[in-house]
């Protein structure tokens, strides 16, 4: 009876006292304690000992006379936009049958001309060259994924997640187990978090002038996670490309339907929920983030069961009533209830994950899409965002700079690359929605773009356009019947999508020409072009058969991911990534063969050089216009981390997306039949992006690594030792 | 009880009638003070005066004894059980006055409530309207529509809900104005006015609009509450909290109301001679 007493007890404290009272109090002691916690704390995404020593040896003291002055008396202004993906030839071609007045009017009355992308012209390479004027070797970032040397496994290339120690100290001298756990709970709080890390190197141009005193606004600039730290507090900045949303992934989607497809538990990019409607009542859950805060050891030892990733997951419940007939539904999630009907969107719903009862929730918001009511029940909820007024992770510096913005147009999209190629991919958007999803991020981007330049009175304003990317990318098959993913039915009626997108940019453009003044520099851009995707090549399916990789024995090729199943004992080169090839080279890989130096350089020039030979055997073209090579490209000091071949791939070409992960499917090359129908990672000569001034500039091949040199010159700041271009106004 | 609210709010109409044209907050800070004032001399009148004040000084004393003698822990204990015990008393003699206090202070706050609590819609603004049925009525089976008025659009289909036997819209105010919602049922029509606007400052609308009888029918007496044998038992329109009241601050009105009046009654105790 006793026991059973203490149970009780032991239950309601659990219940009731901890989560209101102890939980609160213990949260306040632990802020206290870890005050005085260290531990191997992640790299705080600034500037590396080495940057810092780079500014340092600048002299910014030594800057041209007037400068300082100058800028603080708000003389000086720099407008730069980047609209990624703006292609010079349909640019070029849409300003000649007169559809974009404006690009027109800028193109007459300043510069324009093509803007040569990087090698490869992949958005995080080209806006790193961007924004050091470096090119690869000088800020290392060569490709969307990179490989570890180490275990062979790719790993994104711009930012990396820094898991919480192993071991921390207490009060900055007691060392002991990174965790304390909270009594009677199987709650455990770690003593020194995790984080995440910018592996972009190099010093960005905005840091420059930060240093000289230039007041800075940036804007979802790619590879830019988490934002650099403002040494002054006087540059604000917002994430881009490589921005994750809340489960830490790139977008990952949820659907809830009644009608499950055969595969849809596998997709990529997102979740699909089976559910049933009973009684007009739809109960489902929305899954949030692994709670980092249990013990999971503790658990399987108390419930002799393991606990599964998905499991960890925290979940918020949420229900949705359905008409039986009407095509509309109302979702109850937290506090918030939304109505919607079919076919539209809701606005944002902010959504809190209770990680610890009483004491730490994670904030995100997301959007729901009644895809349909009846006859069968389909939800889409969008990735979980982080929400930029209460940031689980850091998106903006400073972080007040999110809540300012949220205050001023709104919640908005904060991962990177908000629309939803994925779920296009996937069926479960068609071309309906993805482009009416698509408007949305459209939208939201043009209201904080308005809020950003009603207050631009001086320095530096860099804003971000990625919407005709993505669309270029999902969208290209509507406009090019020839393409092998074409579907009359379904695609004629966007035929002319993309190009009503360039127009609304000039609609833009007109609204920034009315109002810029005089002192202002205009500065338009974008990081590459965009080509058809007609044509996947598998590039080791291709050293595979060459015998340049080998498999272990009792492998076959279409077994291998992420290459594993690769006998590393014999293989000499292997494909990772969408451009990269490597060589297996001994001391540099874990397991390389192939010896540095001579032996190496002799490989590397045998493969590239049958590469730049291989013809497709159904169109008889050219597949690999040039295999370039790393150390005659590069520059600078992360060159010789740099894959050793970057593949210049021939128009309508593209590095499968199976190469990019590790596999060897059963065929050389075959038709892209996916929706991701355009694409940029040819070879950089095919897809030259744009570059419009509002004065002429005097640079006849300008590239996007003359840019950052071109903005410092504007503010009369000269070019910096490690970049490699020049002001295209010299 | 509708005529007696019906009275209420007309008298409040007149009491707020000048200051239609200002700023909310101008009627809201006139009211509390008023209401501290009311408070305070209600208080006077039902409170034991001698017995609070001959508590307080008692009170007084022990808490000075706690200070005197704060390094004598037995006398310092003792004083701090006498000053629980006249606290205790201090209560209790305030019981009395906040019985007759608490009926025309919730009045007063019902009052307020339905032109304090929230916004009226402004033009572009959704919003949904909720329709709950009488207890038994399945959404699906009664034939329930709404028509909006001119300024007003009814942007979704219905959403007939069984589980909670409640019927909804989306609805988008376009104009601004005064206008009636309707409800249209079998047995008859039930109306709910629907405000659209900017800047109209004590003006009085509720979001509720509650069945006869009900509790709610004395907190929402904006409207004349709906008859008992409607099929409707109440409709809403979910109109936005008020926000920035104070200065462009957010404060609940309740909270303004409160401080306010409470400040006014404790400033003027000294006035009026009244022991609190």
């Amino acid at each position: 009876m006793r026991s059973m007493k203490m149970h009780r007890l032991g239950y309601r404290l659990r219940r009731w006292l901890l989560p209101s009272v102890l939980m609160p109090a213990a949260a306040l002691a632990l802020m206290a304690v870890l005050a005085g916690c260290t531990g191997d704390a992640p790299d705080d995404a600034g500037l590396t000992e080495e940057d810092r020593a780079a500014l340092a040896s600048l002299g910014y003291i030594e800057m041209d006379s007037g400068v300082r002055e100058a800028v603080r008396a708000g003389e000086k202004k720099v407008l730069v936009m980047g609209i990624d993906g703006m292609d010079w030839v349909m640019t070029t071609r849409l300003m000649d049958e007169g559809k974009l007045p404006h690009f027109r009017q800028l193109a007459e009355t300043g510069g324009f001309g093509p803007l040569l992308s990087s090698i490869p012209p992949q958005s995080p390479v080209a806006w790193s060259n961007f924004i050091t004027g470096a090119d690869p070797g000088g800020h290392g970032i060569f490709d969307f994924v990179h490989c570890d040397r180490a275990t062979y496994m790719p790993y994104l290339s711009t930012s990396q997640v820094i898991p919480a120690p192993e071991r921390a100290k207490l009060l900055g001298f007691i060392p002991m187990k990174n965790e304390l756990a909270l009594p009677f709970t199987d709650y455990v709080f770690p003593l020194v978090g995790g984080g995440t890390m910018n592996l972009r190197r190099g010093v960005a141009f905005w840091q420059v002038l930060e240093a000289a005193g230039v007041p800075c606004s940036i804007f979802k600039i790619p590879s830019n996670f988490p934002p650099v730290p403002s040494e002054t507090g006087t540059t604000r900045s917002m994430s881009g490309m490589g921005t994750p949303d809340i489960l830490g992934t790139y977008g990952t989607f949820s659907f809830y339907t009644t009608d499950p497809w055969p595969g849809s538990d596998g997709i990529s990019g997102g979740y699909v929920y089976p559910v049933r409607v009973v009684n007009g009542v739809v109960d489902a859950k929305l899954y949030g983030p692994p709670n980092d805060f249990k013990d999971y050891e503790k658990i399987e030892e108390r419930t002799g069961e393991r606990v599964s990733y998905s499991g960890k997951k925290v979940a918020l419940d949420f229900r949705v009533f359905v008409d039986p007939e009407n095509p509309v539904a109302k979702v109850v999630i937290g506090d918030s209830e939304v109505i919607l009907t079919e076919g539209d969107f809701s606005e944002w719903v902010e959504v809190d994950f209770e990680m610890v009862p009483a004491a730490v929730t994670v904030s995100g918001v997301v959007r729901f899409l009644l895809k349909s009511a009846h006859p069968e029940f389909e939800l889409y909820v969008t990735p979980v965002q982080i929400n930029a007024a209460n940031q689980v992770l850091p998106i903006t510096d400073p972080p007040e700079y999110g809540k300012e913005l949220v205050e001023a147009v709104g919640h908005f999209y904060t991962q990177n690359m908000p629309e939803d190629t994925k779920a296009l991919e996937h069926g479960v958007f068609g071309n309906e929605e993805f482009t009416k999803q698509s408007g949305i991020v459209f939208d939201e981007r043009l209201k904080v773009f308005d809020y950003e330049l009603s207050r631009f009175y001086e320095g530096l304003l860099y804003f971000y356009f990625g919407s005709l990317d993505q669309c270029s990318h999902a969208m290209w098959r509507c406009m090019d019947p020839s393409h092998p993913a074409y579907n009359a039915e379904e695609d004629a009626a966007f035929a002319d999508y993309l190009e009503g997108l360039y127009v609304k940019f000039d609609v833009i453009l007109g609204d920034v020409l009315s109002g810029l003044d005089e002192n202002t520099t205009l500065i338009l851009l974008s990081d590459h072009g965009f080509a058809p995707w007609y044509r996947e090549f598998h590039l080791n399916r291709w050293l595979y058969d060459e015998g340049y990789l080998v498999l272990k024995s009792g492998m076959s090729p279409e077994q291998v991911e992420w290459l594993i199943g690769v006998d590393w004992g014999r293989t000499r080169a292997f494909g990772l990534g969408i451009n990269g090839l490597y060589i297996n080279t001994k001391g540099r890989e874990a397991d390389g063969i192939v010896e540095p130096g001579a032996e190496a350089q002799e490989l590397i020039d045998e493969i590239a050089a049958r590469l730049e030979t291989l013809r497709d055997p159904k169109t008889d073209e050219r597949m690999i216009v040039r295999a370039y090579k790393a150390a005659e490209v590069y520059h600078g000091p992360y060159k010789t981390t740099a894959p050793d071949i970057i593949m210049g791939y021939g128009w309508g070409y593209r590095g499968s997306d199976q190469t990019a992960g590790g596999q060897i499917p059963s065929s050389l090359v075959s038709d892209n039949t996916k929706k991701w129908s355009g694409d940029h990672c040819a070879d950089y000569h095919h897809v030259p992006g744009v570059l419009f001034t509002n004065r002429a500039f005097s640079h006849r091949e300008p590239s996007l690594y003359d840019m950052a040199p071109t903005i410092l010159g504007e503010f009369g700041i000269g070019k910096r030792e490690w970049m490699v271009g020049r002001s295209v106004f010299e | 009880m509708w005529p007696v609210l019906r009275g209420v709010t007309k008298t409040f109409d007149i009491i707020l009638a000048p200051f239609a044209g200002m700023h909310p907050i101008v009627g809201l800070l006139v009211v509390s003070v008023v209401t501290g004032v009311v408070m305070l001399f209600i208080f006077g009148k039902t409170s034991n005066q001698k017995m609070i004040a001959s508590t307080k000084d008692k009170l007084k004393a022990h808490i000075m004894e706690m200070w005197i003698f704060r390094n004598t822990p037995s006398v310092m204990f003792r004083a701090m059980g006498n000053v629980v015990r006249y606290n205790l008393q201090y209560l209790k003699h305030s019981l009395r006055p906040i019985v007759f206090l608490f009926v025309p202070v919730l009045f007063i706050m019902v009052q307020l409530g339905i032109r304090y609590a929230h916004e009226p819609l402004i033009p572009g603004d959704v919003t949904v309207v909720t329709v709950v049925l009488a207890d038994g009525v399945r959404a699906t089976e009664a034939d329930v529509t709404l028509e909006a008025p001119d300024g007003v659009r009814v942007v979704s289909p219905a959403l007939r809900m069984d589980a909670v036997g409640e019927i909804e819209w989306k609805i988008v105010a376009d104009r601004c104005g005064t206008g009636t919602l309707s409800v249209i049922t079998p047995g008859g029509t039930v109306d709910k006015v629907v405000v659209v606007g900017e800047n109209l400052g004590t003006a009085r609308f509720a979001s509720l609009r509650p069945r006869a009888g009900t509790w709610d029918a004395f907190l929402y007496p904006a409207e004349q509450p709906i008859r008992r044998d409607s099929i409707v038992h109440s409709v809403t329109i979910h109109y936005e909290a008020k926000q920035g009241l104070l200065f462009g601050l957010t404060f609940h009105w309740l909270w303004i109301f409160f401080g306010v009046s409470v400040i006014a009654g404790f400033a003027l105790k000294g006035f009026f001679g009244i022991e609190v």
